[in-house]
């Protein structure tokens, strides 16, 4: 589903965020991508999903590469930021609009997922109200719901649960397990350890821009706690 | 130091690295230009001050020089208010700053303070030069020269009072209602369109008194109060106009301040709805990126403010030309007969079309209309949609808010001053396809020039490089046609002005449109 060979960024100061990264997310896969702060995760997805251009390396999603066929590969994909700044001057539903027809979503499909997911996030009655008055959490909402809206092959999240109440961040996580089983995959960063450990077949964890461990979680962890064994991992020089 | 000078010296530090963290070579020479402008209206705006001084005190009324840079001044102040008010109410830094261990009233007051700074300087350059040549050639004494410098630093307060009072109506308003965007740039638009008429007439007035003789002009100034308060405390010192001057001066400061500290780190609270019924559209990705720039355009009042005026100004003048009649504009112009008879018709056409001409060129929502996506650029990188479709959906909004009015301005004036229609065909061809270019260039000019770390719409769409490079470039094009007519074209008439334009342009906006499909676009994917 998502195949990173080799990658490598360096921004234009000189600092090279992440260095001969590989990682393949399959279908099925809920892949957790655990890291300290600065370690190069969110420059991992940023590049992932073509909003960042990349020095070497390849990416492709569904074999198609990101660096020959941005356009393609986006159609496939849904990304969420850690913090999603939206348009503050459309209404929830304008904006949900939007996304839908960006990905040609039909007027009956768009109305049946937003109804859906509105209901489950509990937004159907803040959709008429412009982003400018929403909260951290419901823009969250409300770009989950636009995640989910047309369908996507693979979710990219960058700290998905931050901002969400406990409700909506178990909502969330039934939505993700829901998702996978499809056939779908997600590919996530997180540092809520215990979530990763609970809910991911799969975790990478990147230090200092480069991938320390990878694989099955079990594998991962073994007899230890995930926590346990990043705290090992990330203190070890 | 004390805490309101480190918060003052850190609003100031906030402003300068917004200006100098930026890739160094391009922003070097755009700094400089930018340096250049200031210096340059800051001399233009000064050495007037000091000629009108002079021709007045030729004149032997100097003191009519007092109260025309003071209306000068204002004019400047109460335009930087009104466009200000808008974003005027709250602060983004306001929590920030609320949660630190200073005091509330500091914090307000290191903010006004800091607005005082920004605002003071280009009143002073206009108000201190005229106190000064009122002093050394206008029979001024020291006591004139005293109040004149205190009224030069009080000035400021107009502003600042006038975006905080009205800043205050339209937070309320926002509160209030759905369409907040549009009601707050519709009341900026009357505001500023009366406050033109107003001013439009008291400069008639003007002209009026100083051609009746200097008691005449004396005369006129009492009629302009609360002007004349101000002009009286600067020359005589009186006690009811130094009382008058310091009421109006401070009372709407006072609340206005007042206003502002109560509404600061208050949290916005915008209009909502619990509608439950959901309106579903669907369009192209291509007319859903237009409709999202039409929306974006229309929620922000500064941008609109800024951009509509031209294109407004352009259609009233053109139906203004076409009721009062272009004999009666020369005659306004005092242009005599015998003047308007020995130059050639179709120089007149080109003049007229070159007037014209200015108005599209300088209008452009492109040129900050990247600056704009800010932090919401994410959406449109990560969604499948060509780059060339967001460089089309964002030229698209200037050329529909441009083209329309300026082929409309361009037909009546062609009908009223009896153009072949030939001729009519060419001028609307030529401002269209400048409206087309101008468009482009602004984009361009907006992905060298790019600005994603604002704190206030204000900041990219008034005071960023790229508004200021575009404004430049647009008024470069604009002259191109009219600079090849008078040095190669005289001889082909008024179409060959069209040919003129319509060759240049529509190779330019070619030119500009393969620039952002090609380097243009990798521009963009590496913002």
């Amino acid at each position: 589903m998502l195949v990173i060979e080799h990658l490598t960024k360096t921004y234009p100061g000189g600092k090279t965020a992440v260095r001969d990264l590989s990682i393949t997310v399959e279908a099925g896969d809920m892949f957790g991508f655990i890291g300290q702060n600065g370690a190069g995760k969110t420059t991992t997805i940023k590049s992932a999903v073509g909003i960042l251009p990349f020095e070497s390396g390849e990416i492709t999603i569904h074999g198609i590469s990101v660096k020959k066929d941005p356009v393609a590969c986006k159609k496939l994909i849904a990304y969420l930021p850690d913090n999603p700044d939206l348009y503050d001057a459309l209404t929830g539903i304008q904006y949900l609009n939007f996304i839908a027809d960006i990905f040609r979503v039909s007027k009956e499909d768009r109305a049946a997922g937003i109804a859906k997911y509105a209901e489950l996030l509990e937004m159907s009655t803040s959709l008429n109200t412009p982003v400018s008055s929403y909260s951290h959490g419901m823009k969250q909402k409300l770009a989950l719901i636009s995640a989910f809206i047309h369908h996507p092959k693979l979710l990219v999240l960058d700290e998905p649960f931050v901002g969400l109440d406990p409700k909506a961040a178990f909502i969330l996580k039934t939505i993700m397990k829901e998702f996978c089983e499809q056939g779908n995959a997600i590919f996530f960063s997180t540092h809520v350890l215990e979530v990763a450990e609970k809910i991911c077949n799969k975790i990478a964890i990147i230090k200092d821009g480069e991938l320390i461990a990878c694989g099955a979680t079990d594998e991962v962890r073994g007899k230890q706690s995930l926590e346990e064994v990043f705290m090992e991992l990330t203190d070890h020089e | 130091m004390s805490d309101f000078f480190i918060l003052v010296k850190n609003n100031c530090l906030i402003f300068w690295g917004s200006l100098k963290n930026r890739k160094k070579g391009r922003y070097a020479a755009s700094g400089a230009l930018m340096a250049f402008i200031l210096l340059f209206v800051g001399f233009t705006l000064a050495s007037q001050s000091v000629m009108t001084t002079v021709t007045l005190a030729e004149q032997g009324i100097p003191q009519l020089s007092v109260f025309m840079s003071l209306l000068s001044a204002l004019t400047l102040g109460i335009l930087f208010g009104l466009m200000r008010a808008a974003n005027a109410a709250g602060s983004k830094d306001a929590e920030l700053l609320l949660s630190l261990p200073v005091k509330r009233v500091t914090v307000v007051c290191s903010k006004v303070i800091t607005q005082y700074i920004f605002d003071a300087p280009l009143m002073i350059m206009i108000f201190v030069p005229t106190v000064i040549s009122y002093y050394v050639l206008g029979g001024g004494n020291t006591g004139t020269l005293i109040r004149g410098l205190i009224l030069a630093l009080l000035l400021p307060m107009i502003p600042i009072a006038l975006s905080y009072l009205l800043g205050a109506v339209l937070a309320y308003l926002q509160e209030k209602f759905k369409m907040t965007s549009i009601i707050t740039t519709g009341i900026l638009m009357l505001l500023l369109v009366g406050y033109m008429f107003v001013n439009f007439q008291s400069s008639s007035i003007l002209t009026g008194a100083t051609s009746g003789g200097t008691q005449n002009a004396l005369v006129m100034i009492e009629k302009f109060a609360p002007l004349s308060w101000l002009t009286h405390f600067v020359l005589d010192g009186s006690i009811l106009p130094v009382i008058f001057s310091l009421i109006m001066l401070i009372t709407p400061f006072y609340l206005g301040v007042l206003l502002y500290a109560s509404a600061f780190g208050k949290p916005k609270s915008g209009y909502t709805s619990n509608s439950r019924i959901l309106a579903f559209s669907s369009r192209s990705p291509k007319m859903a990126l237009l409709d999202k720039e039409v929306k974006r355009y229309l929620a922000c009042s500064i941008y609109v403010f800024n951009t509509a005026f031209g294109p407004i100004l352009l259609i009233v003048l053109a139906v203004v030309i076409a009721v009062v009649g272009p004999d009666k504009i020369l005659e306004y112009m005092k242009i005599t007969t015998e003047v308007k008879g020995a130059i050639p018709r179709d120089m007149i056409y080109v003049i007229l079309a070159g007037v014209f001409c200015l108005f599209p060129s300088m209008t452009s929502t492109t040129a900050s209309s990247i600056s704009l996506e800010g932090k919401q650029l994410w959406i449109l990188k990560v969604h499948p949609v060509r780059t060339e479709d967001v460089f089309w959906a964002k030229y698209m909004l200037n050329v529909l808010l441009l083209a329309p009015v300026s082929i409309l301005a361009a037909v009546i004036i062609g009908i009223r001053v009896q153009m072949p229609p030939l001729q009519i065909l060419g001028f609307a061809l030529v401002i269209g396809l400048l409206s087309v270019l101008v468009s482009l260039i602004g984009l361009i000019v907006n992905l060298w020039f790019p600005r994603f770390d604002w704190d206030t719409e204000t900041t990219v769409v008034k005071q960023s490089m790229s508004v200021i490079m575009a404004m430049v470039f647009g008024f470069a094009a604009a002259c191109i046609p009219f600079i090849l007519y008078f040095t190669l074209l005289q001889g082909f008439g008024f179409m060959g002005f069209c040919a003129a334009g319509i060759v240049v342009y529509g190779f330019l906006a070619a030119g500009s449109w393969f620039f952002l499909k090609t380097k243009g676009k990798k521009i963009f994917e590496t913002l």
